[in-house]
């Protein structure tokens, strides 16, 4: 499955940003290198809340179920 | 793993102190005069760099915005200490929901044109899109497939 970030601007700049496709510990550093960038471009974000995707869509379901056994 | 994150946003120059004198050459700058820009097209306004009191007095800004619906204006101004970027206008002008949504606009749009630019750098393509509440509030759709 392919990696994507999608990001929604609502009208009170309030950003969130929703990471799909990512291994592992992957979309922990893909958000820190986006943090990042947004900061070179003077754009500072403090972050509000987080959470893990209940179904980690990144992993097979068959390999999910096998996780499970 | 993925995972949803949600922030509050603030507009900061980093590194403004090495361009005391010359805030445009700021890499930034560019973001601001485009997002100003953007917001006076959309709201039918202009862009100049004063805005007026309610008895008359101009103050100089960066950038300002006027448009009908707040003709005194919106001024914008970069903070030579920290970076931040501000916004200024007398609230006995005109109406400050106007000036407020002026405010908010061009920050929304300064904050787009910055997710553009970091996907860029990222190596992401990018597609946008627009989606408008049933009282006409805008949210912008940013998606970067890598």
């Amino acid at each position: 499955m392919g990696k994507s970030i999608r990001i929604t601007i609502d009208d009170q700049s309030k950003v969130v940003a929703d990471f799909v496709g990512f291994p592992g510990e992957g979309c922990v550093d893909e958000r820190q290198r986006l943090i990042s960038a947004l900061q070179q471009h003077g754009v500072s974000l403090s972050m509000v809340a987080r959470s893990a995707k209940a179904a980690d869509d990144s992993i097979p379901e068959e390999i999910r179920r096998e996780q499970a056994l | 793993m993925s995972e949803i994150s949600s922030y509050l946003s603030t507009i900061r120059f980093v590194g403004v102190q090495q361009y005391q004198s010359r805030i445009e050459a700021h890499p930034a700058f560019d973001i601001l005069r485009q997002a100003v820009a953007a917001a006076a097209e959309d709201l039918k306004g202009n862009v100049t760099n004063r805005i007026t009191d309610a008895i008359g007095r101009e103050t100089r800004c960066t950038f300002a915005v006027t448009c009908l619906d707040f003709p005194r204006g919106v001024g914008v101004t970069v903070d030579s200490d920290t970076g931040a970027v501000k916004f200024h206008y007398d609230p006995a002008a005109g109406s400050s929901v106007a000036a407020d949504a002026i405010a908010r606009r061009i920050q929304q749009g300064y904050i787009t044109i910055a997710v553009a630019r970091a996907f860029r750098q990222l190596g992401y393509r990018m597609t946008a899109s627009e989606e408008r509440s049933s009282s006409g509030e805008r949210t912008v759709v940013l998606v970067g497939v890598a």
